[in-house]
């Protein structure tokens, strides 16, 4: 969210100044302002709370439940509201392998999401099969024959640290409109489509990664797990 | 179980394989084949006994758990896992193996503590042989998978279908002729599903799933036969 | 149309079919419960699998032996360590590798933490199962000290790959026994913090004492083994009752349930064994950190491992149970079969028979007890 407002400046500059006045006439030639004004709050409060699903398939989810528990806190970044039900939830990240018997309950369960809603694949399966590529006759060859997907985040299964990466990027398409972007051109051409994004994407978390492991690995311990911890009592 | 091991007065000391091999080929003869004594010695049995001598190792010597059961495709398995005879010349040659499937049970016990492996080899392209499962209820599924993955038929088996791959799956899938499939002819008609089936209750659907689903069963089984 | 008026056996046999899963936040992974029930009571649980069905032992006999040892870890995500021993065990004893000894102390270090950790990730699910969320929380905050000591030797957070064929990767060394000694003490005041949370709960008695009794036939017939099995009141552990390593020379007690509350072999008792387990798992962490060789090898490696033909079935106690391994050597450079043989698959082949009769609610409970993982179930 940080820089955004500045854009926005004179937008809320002029609502300060209109909000006191109930003249109809103001606020029908300034429509288009208060169309981007509502954007962008739209798409503020989007970026700002995105549900994840609950969806574990393997090793990745149990990752996945370690970014969301005390010690990387999933919620610091609005994203820690893990939803039980596909109707509740805007991001489902896709935490390991997809076999084919799973394939038609994922397919489903994306269509039973509401739209506006987006996907992570989560680690080498279910970007492209990972470890089971060569002799896994059982395994799909990545998620996104089955389903568009947002962001791909390496590794086996990925760090944390990788996947709040990948949400941080997530977040990023979402305030460009670049997610609608991919979305259109997965749903022209998937194979093409995957492999662009594929490129893009993955290169943003594996970056992030990187940075925290310069930085000095994970994030400090003691002060965030434990108040967490005191918190939920 | 004192009366079995007790039988076998021996004036030399045998490791508990061979006892109980000793015991075992007193009791069904011809059916009990040969000790191997591989690095976990087995007995190789004949496939038409394997019920009965699964009874007895349970009923008369406590093996109360079965703690594995395997299925082998020996296609392409140059050498035998028998170990030479001892003193044999250096430049021999382990014998060469014949091409069979095989169903491998490791079975223990926990109250004596006692291990055994049985070996039942059949042919390769027929293979089938009584179900354990009445003995130890465990192997109902472990034989489950042994039929998905090398299209071991085992008779009397309560709900012989597959367990692992989807009920359409085409072949067997750990069979050493098996080619890796290129498509999957189930994802080939994929189509998304419409407004009015996403709208239908899940309860109705798993009801629908489960009649679907036997009857399905009922097929694969005599297909494979 | 038939009428309900008159008719008293109208709702006899009309039962319901509730599909749970394979998408479903109790069932642990992508398990398919297919539950009939007749109003609230389940009158057949079938469990489908297959749904992480990721093709193993094709793989494993399509890489070189070193290279089946991280298919391994994927197998059960939450405790690898406890696959990496007995697929090493197997391999180790068909190619004639000795281990040395700073390396099967390493291996005994290993695999108890990694114990803990899995035990600790248990007893947080099984509190979010039963509806009790701050237990993840504490579990997952210790467990996550578990990780930084499992990754500071191996380099990896939750697969290690770090037993190798013939010893393991990297020893332990004074930073890392130091990190344990900090941790083990941590350990030692949270427990009793964990059985007020929860062991001892009066809600979570309720929840569990009485609820999806194994019998001890059904745990041997269904060769259900680990904290399932001891629960039952069997005292069977294969760290002692055929023992591998270097487990005979700990002391430690075996746990088996206790029957404090409930019955033997219910929901209560099957957590409390990994409670006490976690105890155990510490007592034998200190007798090993005091008794780890500070110099010396580790690792008996072999480049281009070649096994003579053989085979064999090594098994070890991983932290759901009896995990085996059949592996058959055809004199090459890859195994020519290898099939694991898991403990959850047998665990949950069971579930049919003690499974039904409940409450549907009891469903989650009972499920969540029994510990499993689906990787490991499907492989």
């Amino acid at each position: 969210m940080e820089g955004s407002i500045e854009e926005y400046h004179d937008l809320v500059q002029w609502l300060r100044e209109h909000s006191s006045c109930h003249d109809d006439q103001v606020v029908l030639t300034n429509a288009e302002k208060m169309f981007q004004l509502a954007e962008w709050a739209i798409t503020t409060s989007r970026v700002n709370s995105i549900w994840p699903f609950t969806f574990g398939l393997a090793c990745c989810a149990i990752e996945m439940m370690a970014t969301a528990a005390a010690r990387f806190d999933l919620d610091r970044f609005g994203a820690g509201v893990f939803r039980a039900t596909p109707r509740q939830s805007d991001l489902m990240i896709v935490s390991g392998t997809v076999t084919y018997k799973m394939a038609g309950c994922i397919e489903r369960l994306w269509h039973q999401m509401p739209e506006p809603k987006w996907a992570i694949a989560m680690g080498a399966c279910a970007t492209n099969a990972g470890p089971y590529n060569a002799h896994g006759y059982h395994v799909v060859k990545g998620v996104d024959l089955i389903i568009p997907v947002n962001i791909y985040t390496p590794g086996c299964p990925p760090r944390p640290e990788s996947l709040i990466g990948s949400l941080l990027e997530l977040q990023k398409q979402i305030r460009t409109g670049k997610d609608r972007v991919y979305r259109a051109a997965w749903e022209k051409d998937r194979t093409k489509a995957a492999a662009r994004m594929r490129a893009e994407t993955s290169a943003a978390a594996e970056g992030y990664a990187e940075s925290i492991r310069a930085a000095g690995s994970a994030p400090a311990f003691t002060a965030s797990a434990n108040e967490s911890v005191e918190q939920s009592r | 179980m004192t009366e079995s091991e007790s039988a076998p007065a021996a004036t030399e000391p045998l490791t508990p394989e061979e006892e109980l091999f000793r015991a075992l080929k007193e009791e069904f003869g011809e059916a009990i084949r040969e000790l191997v004594s591989a690095a976990s010695p087995y007995i190789v049995v004949e496939p038409a006994r394997i019920r009965d001598v699964a009874f007895h190792l349970r009923d008369a010597f406590g093996f109360d758990s079965l703690m594995c059961l395997s299925g082998i495709d020996t296609l392409g398995q140059k050498h035998s896992t028998k170990p030479l005879p001892p003193g044999s010349p250096r430049s021999a040659k382990p014998e060469p193996i014949g091409e069979e499937i095989a169903v491998v049970y490791h079975i223990g016990s926990v109250t004596t503590r006692r291990k055994v492996a049985l070996r039942a080899p059949l042919d390769r392209r027929t293979p089938r042989l009584p179900s354990v499962s009445s003995v130890w209820k465990v192997a109902a599924w472990h034989e489950r998978e042994a039929f998905d993955m090398f299209g071991i038929v085992f008779e009397d088996h309560p709900n012989l279908t597959r367990i692992l791959c989807p009920e359409d799956w085409v072949g067997h899938p750990l069979r050493k002729d098996y080619e890796m499939p290129k498509r999957y002819a189930a994802w080939e008609h994929a189509r998304r599903p419409s407004a009015a089936e996403l709208a239908e209750p899940e309860s109705r659907v798993a009801g629908e799933d489960a009649s679907r689903a036997a009857e399905k069963n009922g097929i694969t089984t005599e297909n494979s036969r | 149309m038939r009428r309900l008026n008159g008719n008293r056996h109208f709702f006899e046999g009309d039962t319901l079919f509730v599909n749970m899963g394979p998408q479903h936040p109790s069932t642990h992974g992508v398990l398919r419960l297919l539950i009939e029930t007749d109003g609230e009571v389940v009158t057949k649980a079938e469990p489908k699998i297959g749904y992480l069905h990721r093709c193993f032992e094709k793989s494993a006999e399509g890489v070189s032996w070193e290279g089946v040892i991280p298919y391994t870890d994927r197998m059960d995500y939450v405790g690898p360590i406890g696959n990496e021993w007995p697929y090493c065990l197997a391999v180790e004893r068909l190619a004639g590798i000795e281990v040395p000894e700073r390396g099967e102390y390493c291996r005994v270090i290993a695999a108890e933490l990694q114990r803990i950790a899995s035990h600790l990730l248990a007893f947080g699910t099984y509190g979010l199962d039963i509806g009790a969320i701050t237990p993840f929380l504490h579990a997952f905050r210790d467990r996550e000290k578990v990780l930084d000591i499992l990754e500071y030797v191996s380099g990896a957070r939750l697969l290690y790959n770090y037993i190798r064929i013939g010893g393991v990767v990297r020893p332990f060394d004074e930073k890392a026994t130091a990190m344990i000694r900090d941790f083990l003490s941590d350990l030692a005041t949270r427990l009793p913090e964990y059985h007020q949370l929860l062991s001892y709960n009066n809600i979570f008695i309720e929840r569990t004492a009485g609820v999806g009794v194994i019998t001890r036939d059904q745990a041997l017939t269904y060769n259900i083994t680990g904290p399932n099995l001891r629960a039952t009141g069997i005292e069977w552990d294969l760290r002692r009752n055929d023992p591998y390593g270097f487990y005979d020379r700990f002391e430690f007690d075996v746990a088996v349930g206790t029957g404090e509350h409930g019955v033997l072999g219910d929901c209560w008792n099957r957590y409390i064994v990994r409670l006490i387990e976690i105890e155990e798992s510490m007592r034998i962490l200190e007798q090993a950190i005091t008794m780890l060789p500070t110099d010396g090898p580790f690792w008996n490696y072999k480049r281009n491992l070649k096994v003579p033909p053989g085979e064999t079935y090594a098994r070890a106690e991983s932290a759901r149970g009896e995990v085996g391994f059949y592996v058959v050597a055809n004199g090459e450079l890859k195994p020519f079969r290898v099939k694991a043989k898991s403990p959850c698959f047998c665990a949950l082949s069971g579930f049919p028979e003690y499974g039904t009769g409940m409450l549907l609610a009891d469903v989650v409970a009972t499920l969540g007890s029994i510990d499993i993982v689906l990787g490991e179930v499907d492989r």
